[in-house]
């Protein structure tokens, strides 16, 4: 074999090698270990949203039920410092409304919800109508009361009237019993008249006494319908303060309501931002695997062009080798060949492994053409 | 709303450009290779064009040259792997408003799309 002809086998031998090597970096690249990597990244994302989505439904669960639990638990305090152990308890028993979480015993809360809006409107209802009652009563009552103590004053005042008109009568008749005894028989008649003025002076007493018993009667009447009325008038204060005090109760619990209502709406509303912070994370990472695997895609195809070049460029120094073809024609071929090679790459570092297999550098700088934007992470330029 | 025209002939990246753009507000159509987004332009009016380079039946530089034949002033984004020189000047002088290197973040699209769109 000529010198020649081994120098021109040796470069092909060169060409080819510069290619294989090039070839198998193109392969690693295109490998999708790093995908991989990433698809690890995007289930555990994945998996602490879905986590937190299915966190956030149990919140919702816990705090309907504990919400309605309030009356019967008096814990009093926020969701959010629910412990562990109780919100699981609460979840667990979500589906069933007969057993309480907090005592695990049967589950009053609904009960007493109900039994709550019950008394709530019996008590309006009775309340409204006990006004009203009260408000006629206490007037009939106090315009009875004005009027019967007129009439006792009437009635005094005619009792002690008839009884000084007793008294003179009386007074009459015993002048007139003086009178008779000293005319004698000629008083006789006059004695008479006297005991009769008399007899009705005793009657008038009788009579002026029944009025007095009478009186006495009324004013005991009058005594108890007092002692009634305050008696009356201590129900309807106690009444009052019961519902005082309902109102209080019920206040309360609204406001523990309202409180819990408001927390639990802060707590849902910074859960949904981070949630979706962590979505748009999800989200991004999951557009960035799509474009590594149409990447990898690329890889790939650009690998397989390069080994059917590889493949060419064996078969060629084969030829040259058995003598089946000119050497030197070889050689121009396998060299149109590389120059066909090295059209293949189009990603940057496909390129930039072309340059370093043949001893060169390429650069970003040296692609750059228009006005690159600097403050973006993708490479962008604007002509 | 400002209508875009995203073409390339990976279904992937079509639906990434969709995803990410119809997030922000535009409505994007989208063309499996030149010709389709040929006839697409020569149909529709854009406010911009987002387009591949390798792709079968009509690449992105070929789209460029027939779109420019009808329309100067619509922006037309090159969004490719090619990162070589040659490829970008070609693209300048065929009337190319900028020119993006897959992969790309999809905020930075928005960025870039929002800046040339007026």
């Amino acid at each position: 074999m000529q010198l020649r002809d081994r120098e021109s086998l040796f470069k092909i031998m060169s060409l080819i090698t510069q290619t294989a090597q090039a070839t198998a970096t193109f392969l690693e690249e295109a490998c999708l270990i790093e995908l991989d990597e990433i698809f690890g990244k995007v289930l555990n994302k994945l998996n602490i949203f879905f986590s937190r989505v299915e966190n956030s439904f149990k919140d919702f669960i816990v705090f309907e039920r504990y919400v309605v639990c309030a009356y019967t638990s008096q814990i009093g305090y926020s969701l959010r410092n629910i412990p562990q152990d109780v919100k699981e308890k609460v979840w667990n028993l979500k589906d069933n409304l007969q057993i309480c979480a907090f005592t695990e015993k049967e589950c009053k809360c609904r009960k007493s919800m109900n039994f709550l809006k019950g008394r709530f409107s019996e008590k309006v209802d009775v309340l409204s109508s006990a006004g009203e009652t009260i408000k006629e009563s206490s007037v009939k009552l106090k315009s009875g009361m004005k009027e019967l103590g007129k009439e006792i004053e009437l009635l005094t005042l005619s009792a002690q009237k008839i009884m000084n008109i007793a008294e003179i009568i009386e007074i009459i008749a015993l002048n007139a019993y003086i009178e008779a005894a000293r005319l004698g028989e000629q008083g006789r008649g006059f004695k008479v008249i006297a005991d009769e003025v008399r007899r009705a002076s005793m009657k008038t007493n009788e009579l002026a006494s029944e009025i007095v018993n009478s009186i006495k009667t009324l004013q005991k009447r009058f005594s108890d319908q007092i002692d009634k009325q305050t008696d009356f008038d201590k129900k309807v204060s106690d009444l009052e303060k019961e519902q005082r005090e309902f109102s209080k109760e019920l206040n309360r619990d609204l406001l523990w309501m309202a409180q819990n209502f408001v927390d639990f709406l802060s707590y849902v509303r910074s859960s949904v931002e981070e949630d979706m912070a962590l979505l748009s994370e999800v989200r991004t990472t999951i557009l960035s695997v799509l474009q590594n695997i149409d990447l990898a895609n690329q890889r790939t195809i650009n690998t397989q062009k390069a080994l059917i070049v590889l493949i060419k460029m064996i078969e060629e120094f084969e030829s040259a080798l058995t003598g089946r073809k000119d050497i030197s024609e070889s050689l121009s071929y396998v060299e149109s060949l590389y120059e066909e090679f090295k059209s293949i790459p189009k990603l940057i570092e496909e390129r930039q492994t072309v340059a370093r297999i043949e001893g060169k550098t390429l650069t970003r700088e040296e692609d750059t053409v228009g006005k690159r934007l600097e403050d973006l992470d993708t490479d962008v330029e604007l002509f | 709303m400002k209508k875009v025209l995203a073409v390339d002939d990976s279904a992937t990246m079509r639906n990434l450009v969709k995803i990410a753009l119809e997030a922000e507000g535009f409505s994007v159509d989208t063309a499996q290779n030149g010709q389709e987004a040929l006839e697409l332009t020569k149909k529709n009016t854009y406010d911009i064009v987002i387009s591949d380079i390798n792709m079968p039946v009509m690449d992105g530089l070929q789209f460029l040259k027939e779109f420019r034949s009808f329309n100067r002033t619509t922006p037309f984004l090159m969004l490719t792997t090619e990162t070589e020189a040659k490829k970008k000047e070609e693209a300048k002088r065929l009337g190319a408003t900028g020119w993006i290197v897959k992969p790309f973040k999809p905020e930075d699209l928005i960025k870039v799309v929002r800046r040339v769109v007026r």
